[in-house]
């Protein structure tokens, strides 16, 4: 069950966080799901920097990764300078987790969903997130 | 392991160290070549998604569930030709 739907988005992609990443690396079907639908639709696959750090290294031979990590279809997305300063609030109202208010700030930007194995710790930093449980 | 900051200094290094673990990544791992090829064995692997996980995804995009369902069958063919593309060995 999604958390959070507020009528029909405007989605131009979707944004995968750390466990969304992992589930791809075990070929989980849903997320080849949504991997392959973007790509065929032209939607981009929104993964932050600190994310996929994360799931390398825990997955550092995972061909599916390597493969997702230099698709065309795939934006890597790091926090720049001025960025860094507005991730410090959500940063606090996760716990202190960069990663989850890095990838809550991306999708709230944009309006996109996201796929996460940690809804209630991403909606804790930006309430308005549509979050796809993995 | 995930990257515990709160202040602007915590997190710029966070950000630095992602930044520099990736460039050193990418130098040791090089792309697969075959894009398809790398979907295909997950496929094989992991098995073949159905109507319902292509249907799921339309549906949170906000798509009216009929088109949804057109949309994900259609998915689920394209699959099917990939596969058939890459024979297993």
């Amino acid at each position: 069950m999604s958390h959070r739907v507020a009528g029909p988005l405007d989605v131009g992609g979707w944004v995968l966080d750390t466990g969304a990443l992992l589930a791809y690396a075990n070929d989980d079907t849903y997320l080849q799901s949504v991997v392959r639908s973007c790509r065929r639709r032209g939607r981009t696959l929104l993964v932050s920097t600190l994310s996929m750090r994360e799931a390398l290294q825990a997955r550092p031979d995972s061909e599916q990764l390597a493969e997702l990590l230099d698709d065309a279809g795939t934006l890597l997305a790091e926090p720049g300078q001025h960025e860094v300063a507005e991730l410090a609030e959500p940063a606090r109202r996760t716990g202190g987790d960069v990663t989850a208010a890095h990838v809550a700030w991306l999708a709230g930007r944009r309006g996109w969903p996201v796929l996460s194995d940690r809804p209630w710790q991403l909606t804790s930093a930006d309430r308005s997130l549509l979050v796809e449980p993995v | 392991m995930r990257a515990r900051a709160t202040g602007p200094a915590e997190i710029l290094r966070a950000v630095v160290d992602s930044r520099e673990f990736l460039d050193r990544y990418r130098a040791a791992h090089p792309s697969p070549t075959d894009p398809d090829r790398v979907q295909a064995a997950m496929m094989r692997r992991g098995g073949i998604p159905g109507v319902e996980d292509y249907a799921r995804v339309f549906r949170a995009e906000g798509m009216p569930p009929a088109q949804a369902a057109r949309e994900a069958q259609r998915m689920v063919e394209a699959d099917r030709e990939l596969l058939a593309r890459y024979p297993a060995r």
